[in-house]
C-alpha cells in the first residue's frame, strides 16, 4: 500500500533522458543567451543604419556633395545652439520657389509653404532624453561633422541613416582621446577632409596658419593627426580628461 | 514626556523634538520615516517569489535596449523669425499683478513656450546684486505652473434655464454679448461691473470707454486682501490717499507694528533688499554696523523670525502699545491696562528711536485700523521720517472694499442691478460672509464672471468666461512705487481666453478687439505718438517692462492724531485672519507648487490650520502629535467652523490666527483629484470641498481682520494635516561618541552658528565658539586635508572652476522663493499631500527653521512666550568629501572635475544609500512617477505589459512648462541640488566659444555668469554662487569672512557650500 502510493511520484525510467538534455540546455543555453542577447541589444544592431522614411526625399548627396552647399547654409545655428536646427522652409524656399519649382517631389515643401504648416522631419540622430549633446560645443572646437554624422555627403534620395552607433562608449572613445579627431575650426564642414590635405591649405585661412605653426614645430611636410591634435587641444583649449569625462558634462 | 528633566537642547524645530519624544528619538535615524519594510515582509514568500519571477521576465520583455525609442518629428517654422535661435532660451519682461499691484519679472522663453520667471533686474523695486539679478515673490515665480494648468477653464459657460451649466464656443458668448449691446447701448444704469483691484491703464481705459458706451454703469472694485486702512488713514493723516512707500535703506531703526514686510506686503521684495543691506554691512571691516529691527506681532511672521527684538501681542494690545508709543511721542495720552513689560518694551523702543531721529521708521500693518495707522504716521512725523524714510505714492480716491461690495450687494438684492459683470476675483467665496453675496448674485437677470477657473462666482453667475492669463495677453499693470509695467504675451493663449478689457469690448461691441490694439490706443495716448507700436520710446518701454516715469511722492507734513476708542474688551479669544502664504486669499488653491510649500513657521502644506499658543493649547488639552491634530470648534456670533489647532511657539496667548483661502468648493478638481485625492475643489458632489477649513466663514464685515470674544472648545476629533515640520531634521551624527571624546566641554548649536553684535565686534569668532573645539577632534582625520594633487586626480576639483556657494543666515528672511525657483528651474515634481506626510516631499531646497528658546527645564523651555527664531536654507552642500558617494553601489553619484556632487539619474538603481548616509538630509527619492497624472500606475502599452518609459502619462500641457535642459526624473532614482548644472553647463560653453572667437581674454566665466535660480530669486542676497578659483568673486569674499563656516564641519566632509553665522543686534547694545 505504502509503495504503491509513493510509486505514484517515482518518474518512470525514461525521465532519466532528461538529465543529459537538461545539462545541454543549460550548457548551450547559457553560452546562446550570453552570445546573441548583447549583440541583439547592442546599438550596433539596433541603431546603426536608421534611415527612415523622410516626408521629402531629400538628398544630401545632391545639395552637398555635387552642388558644394555648407552644411550650415541650412543648419545655420549649428554654431550657436546646443540644438541643430533643421532649416526652416523658408530657406528651401530660397532657391526652389523658381529651381524645379513644378517637381512633384517637392510637393510637400509646396503644400508646407502654402498652408503654413511647416514639414515633419524624422528624427534620424536621437539620444537619449538625459544626455545632452551640444553641437556648439563641438563643431566650434574643431570635431567634424563627419565624426558623427558620417558621409551624409554621399546619403541620397534615400534618405540619411545613422552611421554611428553613438552609444556612451563611443562617446567616450572621442572624449577621453579628443586629439584623435580635432581638426582646423574652417575645416569642421568639410566631410571628406583629410590630415594630409593640411598642407594643401589656401593662404589666409586657418588651416594654413595650423600648418605653417606645425610645419615650424616639426620641420615637415609631412603633418600626421597625432600632431596636429595635440597642437588643437592647446590652441582651441579643450579641457583636460577629467573635466571631459564628468558625468556632468553630458549627463543633468 | 518627561516633565523635570533638564535639557540641553539649544536648537529644535518642532515640539516633539524638544521633549525628545520615543517616537522622534526612532525618525532622526531615518531618511524616510514612514517607510515601512515590514509591510513587505507581509507578503508570502510564495507571492514574493511569483512577482520577482514575473518582473524577472517582464524585465526581459521590455528592456529598453532592445527597442528603439518612439519615432520623433523635428519640425521648424515655416519661416524663422530673424536673430531666433531654436533652443536658445530668450527673456521678455513682463509683468505679474496680485491685488492690484504689478511686480516686475523677467520671463524665460524656450521655443516659444515660457519655462521659468524671475524678477526684472532692471526695475529698482526687483533688482538685486546692484542690478545684476532680479528677485521675484513665491507667487509670481509659481504663476506659471497656473498658467500650464490643464484644469484652467477652457470654453465660455452658460446656466440654461433649466440649470444645466454647458460649455459654449466664443462664437455663442459674442452673439449673447451682441443682443446684451444692442438692448443696452445707451444706457447703463442697471449694469454694474465688479472688479478684482487692477490698475494698469489700459485696463482704466477699457473700463472708462465702457462707461462711455453705457453711462451710468457703475463700477466696483473688491479684494479680499485689501489695504483700504492704509489708504484710509492716508486721507485722514495727510488729507491724500495712497500707499506708503517704506524706505529700509535709510532706516537703521525699524519698528514693525504687525506688519509682514518681507512676507505678504506687495513690496516685500524692495523692503528686504534694504533691510538686508543694512545686515551686510556687518561684514565692513573697520565698522561693523547693523540696523536693528523691532517686530510687535500677533504671530509669527517672517519679519518677526529675523528680527532683532521681538514682542508677541494680541491685536488689541498691540493697537494700545502704538498708542502708548504715541504718548512717548508727545501725542495723545497714555494707555491704561497695559501690563508693566510692555510698557518697558515701549520705552526701550522710544529711547532707540530718539537716538536715530530721521534714521527711522514705524511700520504699520496692513489690517491696523485706519485711526491706529495715523497715529503711526504722526509718530513717524515725529521721528523725522516723513518724506524720508516713508513717502506717500498718491492714488485716485476710491470707496474702500468693503464699501463697494456692501453698496453692490445692497443694489442687487433690492433688484436694481439687471446686469453683474465680474471681472477676476471669487467674491462669491472671498466676499465678508455676513452680506450674502454669494445668493445675491442669482438676483441679476444677466451675471458674467471672467475667470481662469470655473469657480464658486462662475457658478452662482448665468455666464463664466475664460480668461487668459497673464502670460498669454497684453497689459500693463501699476507697481509699488507707482511706475508702470508692460505685460506682454510669450504665447498665445492656450485655451483661448479674453483678458478683462477684451471682455468690456466685446459687450460694448466691438467683438474683434485685441487686447494689443487697447494697449497702443492706451500708451499712444500715454506716449503721445500717433504710431506707437513703432515709436522708439515704447519700444524702450517694452524692452525694459516699465516706463520709468513715476508719480512724485506727495510732500508730507502736519500729521494730526486722531481720536482711537477702544471698545471695552471682551471675555474670550482673539481671531486674527491672515492671508494664506500658500493660496494668498484662495485664488492659488489649484496651484499644486504653492500649496507643497511648506509655510515657514508651522511647515504646514495642503491645509491652513488655527494657530494657537502653548498655554492656550494646555488650556485646552491640545496636543502636537505628528500629522493628526486636535481639532478645535471655534464659534463666533453664533456661526463655528471647525479646524485643527496647531501649537506655535511664540504666539500671544489668547489670540488664534486663521489662515483665509482653503476649503474652496470649485478649484479645479477633475484631473488632479485622481492624484491628489482632492486639489484645489471639492469633488463635485454638494457641499464637497477641497482641502483645508472655510476660516471665511467667520469673516464678517465687522471684523475683516481681527474678531474679538470667540469661545473655542477642544471636540477631541483628530484631523491629518500635512506639515513637514519633523521632516529630514539634522542630527549631529555620533553625538554620544563625540560626547566621550570632547566630554565636559561638549556644548550643542553646531548646526546654527549665531552671536550677536556685540560679542561679534568684540571677537570675529564668537559664532563659532562651541563647533571650533570640535574641528581637531574630527572623527576622520582626513586622507583629503593637506593632500596635495596627484596628476590625473582632481582631488582638488577646481579644473577650471570651483563651484561654491555661501548662504547668508543673517539676510535670510524665509520667504520661500528660493524653494519654488528651485522646483520650477529643476522640474521637480509635488507628491501630493498623503505623500508629504509619508515624508516624501522632493524639495531640493529647505528652509530649516529653528527655534531657541531660555529656560533651564524642558518645561520652561516650551512655554517660553517668545522663542527666538533662526533660519537656516539647507540643500546639497557638495561635500568634496562626500559620504553619499562612498556608500553608492553603482557610482550614480560621483564629484565632477569643478566639484560638483553630481547625480547621474540613468545609473542610478534607487538603493537609497546615500540618502541614509547623507547627514544633511538633502537627497530626495522617486518613490513614484511623479509627474505623470497617476503616479502609482502604470500605462501598459502592449500584452498589459507596464511600460515603464510613459511619457504619455504626464499631461501634455503640463509637460509644455517643464524645463528642457533637465531631465525629468521618473521612479526609482534618487534626486537632489545639482547646482544648477544646466546654467553652468550653458554659461561655459558660450564664454569658452566667445573666448576662442577671440572676444573674451579668458576662457573661464566672469562672476554672475552662473547663477543658480535660488541665488536669482532671493530678494535679500543671502545666496550666492560663484567660481571660488576667482579671488575676486562674492562668493569666494563671503567664504572668506569670518561668519563664513561649514555645516557638520566635525565630519570633515568640506562642504562646498558655507552657510555665514547669523548675527543678531538685541537692543542694548552699543553699535
Amino acid at each position: 500500500m505504502a509503495d504503491q502510493l509513493t510509486n505514484k511520484f517515482v518518474f518512470p525510467k525514461t525521465a532519466n533522458l532528461l538529465l543529459p538534455l537538461i545539462i545541454l540546455l543549460v550548457v548551450f543555453g547559457g553560452i546562446y543567451v550570453q552570445a546573441v542577447v548583447p549583440l541583439g541589444m547592442s546599438p550596433e544592431t539596433t541603431d546603426v543604419g536608421y534611415q527612415p522614411v523622410q516626408p521629402i526625399p531629400y538628398s544630401h548627396a545632391l545639395h552637398v556633395g555635387q552642388l558644394g552647399l555648407d552644411c550650415r547654409y541650412c543648419h545655420n545655428t549649428v554654431d550657436q545652439a546646443g540644438f541643430a536646427a533643421i532649416p526652416p522652409v523658408q530657406t528651401c524656399m530660397n532657391c526652389h520657389t523658381n529651381i524645379r519649382k513644378d517637381s512633384p517631389k517637392l510637393a510637400p515643401l509646396h503644400q508646407a509653404w502654402d498652408s503654413g504648416q511647416p514639414v515633419k522631419w524624422v528624427t534620424v540622430h536621437d539620444l537619449p532624453d538625459f544626455s545632452y549633446f551640444n553641437h556648439s560645443a563641438h563643431v566650434n572646437k574643431g570635431v567634424s561633422c563627419v565624426e558623427c554624422h558620417g558621409r551624409i555627403d554621399h546619403m541620397g534620395e534615400e534618405g540619411v541613416h545613422q552611421a554611428k552607433n553613438l552609444s556612451m562608449s563611443w562617446c567616450l572613445s572621442c572624449h577621453r582621446n579628443p586629439e584623435n579627431v580635432l581638426r582646423p575650426r574652417d575645416q569642421v564642414t568639410n566631410l571628406g577632409w583629410k590630415v594630409e590635405d593640411l598642407s594643401l591649405s589656401q593662404p589666409g585661412t586657418e588651416s594654413f596658419q595650423v600648418f605653417k605653426d606645425l610645419q615650424a614645430q616639426y620641420n615637415t611636410d609631412q603633418i600626421t593627426q597625432p600632431m596636429l591634435g595635440k597642437y588643437l587641444l592647446t590652441k582651441y583649449g579643450i579641457r583636460d580628461h577629467q573635466y571631459m569625462t564628468s558625468c556632468s558634462t553630458c549627463h543633468r | 514626556m518627561n516633565d523635570k528633566r533638564p535639557t540641553s537642547r539649544d536648537y529644535w524645530q518642532s515640539l516633539s523634538e524638544l521633549a525628545e519624544t520615543p517616537a522622534m528619538q526612532a525618525q532622526i535615524g531615518q531618511e524616510f520615516q514612514n517607510y515601512d519594510p515590514g509591510a513587505m515582509l507581509n507578503t508570502s514568500r510564495r507571492k514574493f517569489l511569483k512577482l520577482a519571477g514575473a518582473s524577472m521576465a517582464l524585465a526581459g520583455i521590455t528592456l529598453t535596449g532592445c527597442r528603439r525609442w518612439p519615432k520623433e518629428n523635428v519640425v521648424d517654422q515655416n519661416s524663422r523669425p530673424m536673430g531666433r535661435i531654436p533652443g536658445v532660451p530668450e527673456q521678455y519682461a513682463s509683468v505679474f499683478e496680485l491685488g492690484g499691484i504689478g511686480q516686475p519679472l523677467l520671463v524665460t522663453t524656450y521655443d516659444g513656450r515660457p519655462i521659468k520667471i524671475e524678477g526684472n533686474p532692471l526695475h529698482p523695486l526687483s533688482a538685486t546684486f546692484g542690478g545684476r539679478l532680479g528677485s521675484s515673490s513665491v507667487f509670481a515665480q509659481a504663476s506659471i505652473l497656473e498658467m500650464y494648468d490643464p484644469e484652467r477653464s477652457r470654453t465660455p459657460i452658460q446656466r440654461t434655464s433649466n440649470g444645466v451649466r454647458q460649455p459654449l464656443s466664443w462664437k455663442s458668448f459674442k452673439e449673447f454679448a451682441g443682443e446684451f449691446t444692442a438692448a443696452n447701448k445707451g444706457k447703463g444704469e442697471s449694469i454694474a461691473i465688479l472688479t478684482e483691484a487692477a490698475a494698469g491703464p489700459t485696463f482704466r481705459d477699457s473700463l472708462a470707454a465702457f462707461q462711455k458706451a453705457f453711462p451710468g454703469a457703475k463700477v466696483y472694485e473688491y479684494e479680499a486682501i485689501s489695504r483700504d486702512n492704509e489708504r484710509e488713514a492716508s486721507k485722514k493723516a495727510f488729507g491724500q490717499p495712497g500707499r506708503w512707500y517704506y524706505d529700509l535703506s535709510k532706516a537703521n531703526v525699524i519698528v514693525s507694528f504687525d506688519a509682514d514686510l518681507f512676507g505678504q506686503h506687495p513690496n516685500a521684495l524692495k523692503h528686504a533688499n534694504d533691510w538686508a543691506k543694512g545686515r551686510k554691512s556687518v561684514d565692513h571691516e573697520e565698522h561693523r554696523t547693523m540696523n536693528r529691527l523691532y517686530a510687535i506681532e500677533s504671530r509669527y511672521t517672517t519679519t518677526g523670525a529675523v528680527c532683532d527684538e521681538r514682542f508677541p501681542a494680541s491685536n488689541r494690545v498691540i493697537e494700545q502699545m502704538v498708542l502708548q508709543l504715541a504718548f512717548k511721542a508727545g501725542l495723545g495720552s497714555g494707555q491704561a491696562g497695559l501690563k508693566q513689560e510692555e510698557i518697558k518694551y515701549i520705552d526701550a523702543v522710544w529711547e532707540d528711536l530718539q537716538k536715530n531721529n530721521g534714521k527711522a521708521v514705524i511700520v504699520g500693518g496692513q489690517h491696523l485700523r485706519p485711526e491706529v495707522l495715523g497715529a503711526i504716521a504722526a509718530i513717524n512725523d515725529k521721528i523725522g521720517a516723513l518724506n524720508n524714510t516713508l513717502s506717500l505714492i498718491g492714488e485716485a480716491d476710491r470707496p474702500t472694499h468693503l464699501e463697494a461690495i456692501t453698496e453692490l450687494t445692497q443694489r442687487l438684492t433690492a433688484g436694481q442691478v439687471e446686469t453683474l459683470i465680474i471681472l477676476g476675483g471669487n467674491p462669491a467665496y472671498d466676499a465678508p460672509a455676513d452680506l450674502g453675496f454669494d445668493a445675491a448674485i442669482g438676483k441679476a437677470k444677466n451675471s458674467i464672471h471672467l475667470s481662469l477657473y470655473d469657480n464658486e462666482t462662475s457658478n452662482a453667475c448665468v455666464w463664466h468666461v475664460n480668461r487668459a492669463h497673464y502670460l498669454e495677453s497684453w497689459g500693463d499693470a501699476e507697481f509699488w512705487d507707482g511706475s508702470i509695467g508692460l505685460q506682454q504675451p510669450m504665447i498665445e493663449p492656450l485655451f483661448g481666453g479674453k483678458t478683462p478689457s477684451e471682455l468690456l469690448l466685446i459687450l460694448s461691441g466691438e467683438p474683434e478687439a485685441s487686447c494689443q490694439d487697447l494697449m497702443h490706443r492706451t500708451w499712444s495716448k500715454r506716449l503721445n505718438e500717433p504710431f506707437v507700436a513703432t515709436a522708439a520710446s515704447f519700444q524702450k518701454i517694452l524692452h525694459d517692462g516699465f516706463s520709468p516715469a513715476k508719480p512724485t511722492p506727495v510732500k508730507l507734513s502736519n500729521t494730526k492724531l486722531a481720536q482711537v476708542s477702544f471698545e471695552p474688551a471682551v471675555e474670550g479669544y482673539e481671531l486674527r485672519f491672515v492671508p494664506d502664504s500658500k493660496t494668498y486669499d484662495g485664488r492659488f488653491a489649484n496651484n499644486g507648487w504653492l500649496q507643497e510649500l511648506p509655510e515657514l513657521i508651522t511647515k504646514v502644506t495642503w491645509d491652513n490650520v488655527a494657530w494657537i499658543s502653548y498655554a492656550d493649547a494646555q488650556a485646552l488639552g491640545v496636543k502636537q502629535r505628528n500629522h493628526e491634530e486636535d481639532v478645535l470648534e471655534i464659534t463666533l456670533e453664533g456661526k463655528s467652523l471647525k479646524i485643527p489647532a496647531f501649537v506655535v511657539p511664540g504666539q500671544p496667548k489668547g489670540v488664534i490666527t486663521l489662515p483665509l483661502g482653503y476649503a474652496r468648493k470649485y478649484a479645479g478638481s477633475v484631473l488632479l483629484s485622481d492624484r491628489f485625492g482632492s486639489i484645489g475643489g471639492g469633488d463635485g458632489t454638494p457641499g464637497s470641498t477641497g482641502p483645508g477649513y472655510d476660516t471665511y466663514k467667520l469673516r464678517t464685515s465687522k471684523n475683516l481682520w481681527a474678531a474679538y470674544g470667540a469661545t473655542v472648545t477642544n471636540t477631541g476629533e483628530t484631523a491629518t494635516v500635512a506639515s513637514t515640520l519633523q521632516h529630514h531634521i539634522i542630527e549631529p551624527t555620533g553625538m554620544e561618541i563625540r560626547q566621550k571624546r570632547i566630554g565636559e566641554k561638549f556644548e550643542p548649536g553646531m548646526i546654527v552658528h549665531e552671536t550677536t553684535l556685540e560679542k561679534y565686534i568684540k571677537d570675529p569668532e564668537a559664532a563659532h565658539e562651541n563647533s571650533e573645539k570640535l574641528l581637531p577632534l574630527q572623527l576622520f582625520p582626513g586622507p583629503y586635508q593637506n593632500k596635495k594633487a596627484e596628476p590625473g586626480v582632481p582631488d582638488q576639483f577646481n579644473i577650471p572652476h570651483a563651484w561654491g556657494m555661501a548662504i547668508d543666515m543673517s539676510t535670510c528672511v524665509g520667504c520661500n522663493a528660493c524653494v519654488i525657483a528651485c522646483q520650477a528651474e529643476n522640474n521637480i515634481p509635488i507628491v501630493g499631500r498623503d505623500e508629504v506626510i509619508m515624508t516624501r516631499s522632493m524639495h531640493w531646497l529647505r528652509i530649516d527653521r529653528y527655534y531657541k528658546s531660555s529656560g533651564k527645564t524642558y518645561e520652561e523651555q516650551l512655554s517660553d512666550p517668545n522663542p527666538e527664531i533662526t533660519l537656516q536654507p539647507m540643500t546639497c552642500v557638495h561635500c568634496e568629501n562626500a559620504p553619499c558617494e562612498q556608500v553608492c553601489p553603482v557610482a550614480a553619484t560621483v564629484h565632477d572635475s569643478e566639484g560638483l556632487n553630481t547625480m547621474v539619474y540613468n545609473r542610478c538603481i534607487g538603493t537609497r544609500y546615500c540618502a541614509n548616509n547623507c547627514p544633511y538630509k538633502v537627497r530626495r527619492f522617486n518613490f513614484l512617477d511623479y509627474h505623470s497624472r497617476i503616479p502609482g500606475e502604470w500605462r501598459k502599452p502592449w500584452l498589459g505589459i507596464p511600460d515603464t518609459q510613459q511619457p504619455e502619462s504626464v499631461d501634455k500641457i503640463r509637460a509644455l512648462g517643464f524645463n528642457p535642459d533637465v531631465t525629468v526624473r521618473m521612479r526609482g532614482v534618487m534626486e537632489k541640488c545639482t547646482y544648477c548644472v544646466q546654467r553652468i553647463k550653458s554659461a561655459e560653453n558660450t564664454r569658452r566659444i566667445e573666448w576662442l572667437d577671440g572676444k573674451r581674454p579668458q576662457p573661464t566665466v566672469d562672476d554672475f555668469d552662473v547663477v543658480t535660480a535660488c541665488q536669482q530669486a532671493c530678494p535679500s542676497e543671502a545666496i550666492i554662487f560663484g567660481n571660488l578659483n576667482d579671488k575676486n568673486s562674492l562668493v569666494y569674499k563671503q567664504q572668506q569672512t569670518e561668519r563664513s563656516y561649514q555645516v557638520l564641519q566635525e565630519l570633515n566632509n568640506r562642504p562646498r557650500t558655507h552657510h555665514l553665522a547669523k548675527i543678531r543686534n538685541p537692543a542694548g547694545a552699543e553699535a
